[in-house]
């Protein structure tokens, strides 16, 4: 798909604009969630990147769309940042079916191991954190991810392996 | 099995099941599967893209973004071309654009040329300098009568029909009329420039160049005496010195009964037409019949 021929020589024709936007908003939403964290809006910086191409759509190929997109909505998530670390919300099993039933031993480590969790996640680069998220939770292949991000394959899985060791040792303390 | 191996094998989800059960007895695996297991706890919250393209279609649909978009890029090309034409006629207009300063009869003015240089223009003149290159090249035209105050720097010029008066700083009159033109030193020293030929003053010296002769004499005051509301003179035809009366006040001279070739010695104030007129007649031994704004002048 990605080798066609362009049908479109811009991106200014609504059904084009519509099908680009079905096919790239969530990955767009996810890849600014899992790099920056929620606190800059990440749906936000959806609207704004869609705009933005809108604006431009004159210059811009649908086959250029793509990484227009993501370049835009990741340099103005960049422009509003101070470096801060990134921390994702968790959503843990206890607080999800309200059963009394669990053990508070249980319970209590779970809620420890999260925090430790949630610290090593925030203690990884941007780039494994995206990497491994859109793989392991997202369930992106390793060649969707490396479109996506404009790398290759090779340093997706690159990312997501030194994420995992990363991660092991952070959280094991191994 | 190496333990590597295997991990990455799992990463990219492509162990074989002989090897799923080799990744499922090494002592890590416990604790990657945990791992990859709960990364699912921090999954990104819900993206709606239906919601999303419906609020972008709507923003969309307001023109104003567009518009304000386009209004704002006019601007910059407008501004653009704006200071492209401005910075080309000033690069063009280097050399030829001169400002220019004038005064009427009976008016005088004080100006501070760009490098605080003073000017103090005398009734009925004009000076004409270019502003933008002065820094670099103190010169300027001169039409009538003006006492400098020049600021010491490089080479200051007056250029008239007569010749050039050049200095490095000091303070000076000019006097370029139809009937001739006089410079005199205040302070410094000038470089009078007539035909060819260099005249250097010291203080309190005048050259003269009047029908085509230079003479030199002494001045005893430090300002010219127009400065002060006077005209002075030596040994001046009375043609000239009507002539530098009109400067002053606007009356015409009726003077068919005299001989106007007479030589005057004298001075006519700036400011009182009947004292002034007086101070011409009475040494000659002429009356004055003031008509309007003529005047006959006959003899006694």
């Amino acid at each position: 798909m990605e080798n066609a021929r362009p049908l479109f020589e811009n991106t200014c024709e609504k059904t084009v604009f519509s099908k680009l936007h079905e096919r790239y908003a969530k990955d767009l939403h996810d890849f600014i969630y899992y790099k920056f964290g929620e606190q800059y809006n990440p749906k936000d910086k959806v609207q704004e990147a869609f705009m933005k191409l809108w604006e431009n759509c004159k210059k811009i190929s649908p086959d250029k769309a793509k990484s227009y997109l993501f370049s835009v909505a990741n340099n103005t998530t960049l422009n509003t940042i101070k470096h801060r670390k990134v921390v994702l919300k968790y959503e843990s099993n206890a607080s999800k079916n309200n059963s009394t039933n669990q053990d508070p031993q249980f319970l209590l480590e779970e809620k420890e191991y999260l925090n430790k969790y949630q610290k090593a996640l925030s203690n990884l680069t941007e780039e494994k954190r995206v990497a491994f998220m859109l793989n392991r939770v997202e369930g992106k292949k390793h060649k969707e991810i490396a479109e996506l991000l404009g790398i290759s394959r090779k340093a997706v899985e690159k990312r997501i392996y030194s994420a995992l060791k990363q991660l092991r040792r952070d959280i094991d303390g191994i | 099995m190496k333990e590597e191996y295997l991990i990455e094998k799992w990463i990219r989800d492509e162990l074989t099941s002989e090897e799923w059960e080799a990744f499922k007895k090494l002592d890590v695996y416990p604790s990657y599967a945990k791992i990859s297991e709960t990364a699912k706890h921090f999954r990104a919250p819900k993206f709606d893209a239906q919601e999303s393209l419906t609020k972008l279609e709507s923003d969309l649909h307001q023109p104003i973004l567009k518009t304000t978009f386009n209004f704002y890029k006019i601007i910059g090309i407008v501004a653009a071309i704006c200071i492209i034409v401005f910075s080309a006629v000033k690069l063009l207009n280097k050399t030829s654009y001169l400002e220019s300063i004038q005064t009427q009869v009976a008016e005088t003015k004080t100006l501070s040329l760009p490098d605080e240089s003073e000017v103090n223009l005398s009734a009925k003149s004009i000076i004409q300098f270019n502003s933008s290159t002065w820094t670099q090249e103190r010169s300027l035209n001169l039409e009538g009568e003006a006492f400098f105050k020049v600021s010491t720097g490089n080479v200051f010029t007056v250029k008239t029909k007569y010749g050039s008066i050049q200095v490095l700083g000091t303070q000076f009159n000019v006097k370029s009329r139809a009937y001739g033109f006089e410079v005199t030193c205040y302070e410094g020293s000038v470089k009078v420039i007539i035909d060819n030929k260099a005249y250097i003053l010291q203080p309190k010296e005048t050259v003269n160049f009047i029908k085509d002769k230079i003479s030199n004499s002494k001045t005893y005051s430090s300002k010219p005496s127009w400065i002060n509301h006077t005209s002075r003179f030596k040994s001046t035809s009375l043609e000239s010195v009507l002539q530098e009366f009109n400067l002053y006040y606007n009356i015409k001279f009726e003077t068919s009964a005299i001989n106007s070739s007479r030589l005057y010695t004298g001075n006519f104030v700036h400011n009182d037409l009947e004292n002034a007129l007086k101070s011409i007649t009475l040494p000659l031994k002429l009356t004055y019949q003031i008509n309007g704004d003529m005047v006959i002048l006959s003899k006694k």
